[in-house]
């Protein structure tokens, strides 16, 4: 059974991904605060085999847990990077706390997991690392959020090409997607993006989540540091 | 006469636009002294392939490179905000994948994102932004254009500086883009 590892499990976007993963899949979680709902998700569904808590914003945790996970998991053959936050502020009034943390969150430890990874990991062949369309065109209020997708996005392609082609590295762009994270997102900019968008619609979870299920599928073949974009198109 | 503040240029980046006659360089400590036209902000390179070796070390340097660009950024944008009018410029060097481990390309592209978003956000202000894209000019690179398309001339750095300039120029019509001013390493793929 392939084994996952899956940050930000704890997430709408983690919880949809694990619903949507096949029966064959078994997943190692990180969460960072939610711990009743780690426990409740361990009790409800079969696939998870543990969850660690982690804070991504602390140096020492972050490093120690990672390691830790790895060690007693060495039989991970997947990663999906999917832990991310936004702390949105005009590029003039943003702090450096809140570029600094959704850029550890969203980017520089997404890359450290898949290095560490990527050495002590025998088995791993695929990693899927979470991006979003707002790297792709920028977003008012979203300097920070948006070069740290970018970034991500950058970072795989050069994963794939420093790795070569033992381990599949792809990342997953979607556009506006129907949570928690939207819902914070002003009308004006919603009714923007509905107005751009074939679908006019704004996605839905499990939309995002079959896709990366079909990513990390043995079938998904000679897609090497590709973006898929799921944004209904709205970048077109 | 432009006036220009110059952020992390390199030598030849600062004597050409010096050389030009054409701009006022303001110095850090004088950029709050009257208004600016250009903000010209060189993005630190960022060349760590021991990144992918996971030395903690080395990811706490890449995030202090991070936050220095990010300072650098809001440092400007505030600036062009407090006197409605000025364009930020930000130039990169796009080394992408000429070495397998060119964590630069990460970079480079965090800046377009950071570009487009910033664009956006002057634009009431009557600000803008926009990017230019250097190609790196080194053996490996000539190498590599000369076997694989011998007919495309290599544009040295000095070449692409002057395109540079000549951009800058136009600075009035130039909003939100990303201009690469050498040979695009690109065409090597």
């Amino acid at each position: 059974m392939p084994k996952i590892l899956l940050t930000g499990a704890t997430g709408e976007f983690g919880n949809a991904i694990i619903k949507e993963l096949p029966e064959k899949y078994r997943v190692v979680g990180t969460y960072s605060n939610n711990v009743e709902k780690a426990k409740k998700m361990m009790e409800e569904n079969e696939k998870i085999v543990s969850m660690y808590q982690i804070d991504f914003l602390d140096d020492s945790s972050f490093y120690r847990v990672i390691k830790k996970i790895i060690q007693e998991n060495t039989d991970i053959e997947i990663i999906i990077n999917n832990a991310g936050i936004k702390k949105d502020s005009f590029a003039m009034l943003m702090t450096e706390k809140a570029w600094s943390d959704v850029m550890n969150v969203n980017l520089v430890r997404s890359i450290y997991i898949t290095s560490f990874a990527k050495l002590n990991l025998e088995k791993l062949t695929n990693v899927v690392n979470i991006s979003s369309i707002s790297g792709r065109y920028g977003r008012f209020g979203q300097m920070n959020y948006a070069a740290s997708k970018a970034g991500l996005t950058g970072a795989t392609k050069l994963l794939q090409k420093s790795y070569g082609s033992s381990v599949i590295f792809n990342v997953i762009s979607p556009g506006m997607i129907e949570s928690n994270m939207v819902d914070s997102v002003s009308e004006n900019i919603k009714q923007e993006f509905l107005a751009n968008c074939v679908e006019q619609n704004v996605g839905r979870l499990e939309n995002v989540a079959r896709l990366i299920t079909y990513v990390i599928d043995d079938n998904n073949r000679y897609t090497h540091g590709s973006e898929f974009i799921i944004d209904g198109g709205y970048l077109l | 006469m432009k006036k220009i503040y110059l952020a992390n240029c390199n030598l030849k980046i600062t004597n050409a636009i010096v050389d030009s006659n054409k701009y006022n360089v303001v110095s850090k400590d004088t950029i709050n002294q009257g208004e600016v036209d250009l903000f010209l902000y060189q993005i630190p390179e960022y060349c760590e392939s021991r990144l992918l070796l996971a030395a903690e070390e080395d990811y706490k340097n890449f995030t202090e490179v991070l936050n220095e660009i990010f300072i650098e950024v809001k440092k400007c944008v505030q600036k062009i905000i407090k006197q409605k009018k000025g364009t930020l410029i930000l130039l990169v060097k796009n080394n992408k994948f000429l070495n397998c481990e060119d964590t630069n390309y990460i970079i480079t592209e965090m800046a377009n994102a950071m570009m487009l978003t910033i664009t956006k956000e002057l634009n009431p202000f009557n600000g803008k932004c926009y990017m230019i894209e250097f190609a790196t000019i080194n053996k490996e690179n000539i190498g590599k254009l000369t076997s694989i398309a011998p007919k495309y001339n290599v544009i040295s750095i000095d070449e692409q500086i002057q395109n540079m300039l000549s951009i800058m120029e136009v600075s009035s019509i130039v909003n939100g883009q990303k201009i690469k001013v050498g040979l695009p390493i690109e065409i090597v793929n």
